[in-house]
């Protein structure tokens, strides 16, 4: 049974849609995501360093799942930076799901700034159509 | 997989340091980029701080040596999944190691480490001896 979430490359450029509207543009970064399937689920972990649960957003429309993490601002008054290989930033990412997905009952959750999602696949039913004679 | 990373030499690197946004390849950039976790250092006139990124992992998991002005942070990022077939990986995973030196020798038995979202804030005293100090001046 092959099942898959497609990149949405377009969807992705955007660095600032509504959501994203802070007092001081924040940057937004696309968060690092693992992917796993077994015969029931999809599951979408990702690093979102600083997210916790009040300030993660998970939504769909259509068939898109957007994910959302807003980082607080650190408290740095008085320290000067000396060294630095990460910006403060928010996380954001777009997939596109496929049919097989049951978006009623997708699950996320967040703990030390891993979220995870489950997206459970739907089993494909036969809906049998009558047929009537004309 | 085994993440290692060299000694970083803070005073031989251009400040302040901007990187470019590596986005999700990050890790896979090959010599010279960041490694895991990635890091911020703060300074004031007391204390250094330092800020690491390590979303995973929960306390007992992570290690920290500090001597003088030496910094190791080391851990292993474990997956939880089993039994589950792999669709796409770009998370960083395996053991990993990361020694940077900082900008003052720090006390070491004072230092305070608090974990957060995944967000580990290191707080380290600045040795009393490098302190600046004031000089009176005597004579006329």
């Amino acid at each position: 049974m092959e099942t898959t979430i497609t990149q949405n490359t377009a969807m992705e450029n955007q660095t600032s849609g509504e959501a994203v509207k802070t007092e001081k543009q924040a940057r937004v970064y696309r968060p690092s995501v693992d992917i796993f399937s077994d015969e029931k689920n999809i599951y979408i972990e990702g690093d979102a360093p600083g997210v916790d649960e009040a300030s993660l957003e998970v939504s769909i429309e259509k068939n898109v799942l957007t994910v959302f993490g807003k980082t607080p601002r650190p408290d740095l008054d008085g320290f000067t930076l000396k060294y630095s290989e990460y910006r403060y930033r928010n996380f954001k990412r777009q997939f596109e799901l496929n049919a097989d997905i049951d978006a009623n009952a997708i699950e996320a959750s967040i703990k030390n700034g891993v979220f995870k999602i489950k997206l459970p696949i739907k089993i494909p039913e036969v809906k049998k159509i009558t047929v009537h004679s004309g | 997989m085994y993440l290692t990373n060299f000694l970083h030499n803070i005073q031989k690197m251009p400040l302040p340091l901007f990187l470019p946004d590596l986005g999700s390849d990050f890790l896979e950039s090959g010599y010279g980029a960041p490694s895991f976790p990635a890091l911020q250092i703060y300074a004031n006139t007391e204390h250094v701080l330092v800020r690491a990124e390590i979303p995973g992992l929960t306390r007992d998991e992570i290690s920290l040596s500090i001597t003088d002005d030496v910094l190791t942070i080391s851990g292993e990022l474990k997956s939880a999944m089993a039994d589950v077939k792999i669709i796409r990986r770009e998370r960083a995973a395996g053991m990993f190691q990361k020694t940077v030196e900082l900008p003052s020798p720090v006390d070491a038995d004072k230092a305070e480490a608090v974990l957060k979202n995944g967000i580990l804030e290191i707080t380290l005293p600045i040795r009393e001896s490098v302190k600046p100090r004031e000089i009176p001046v005597t004579g006329e």
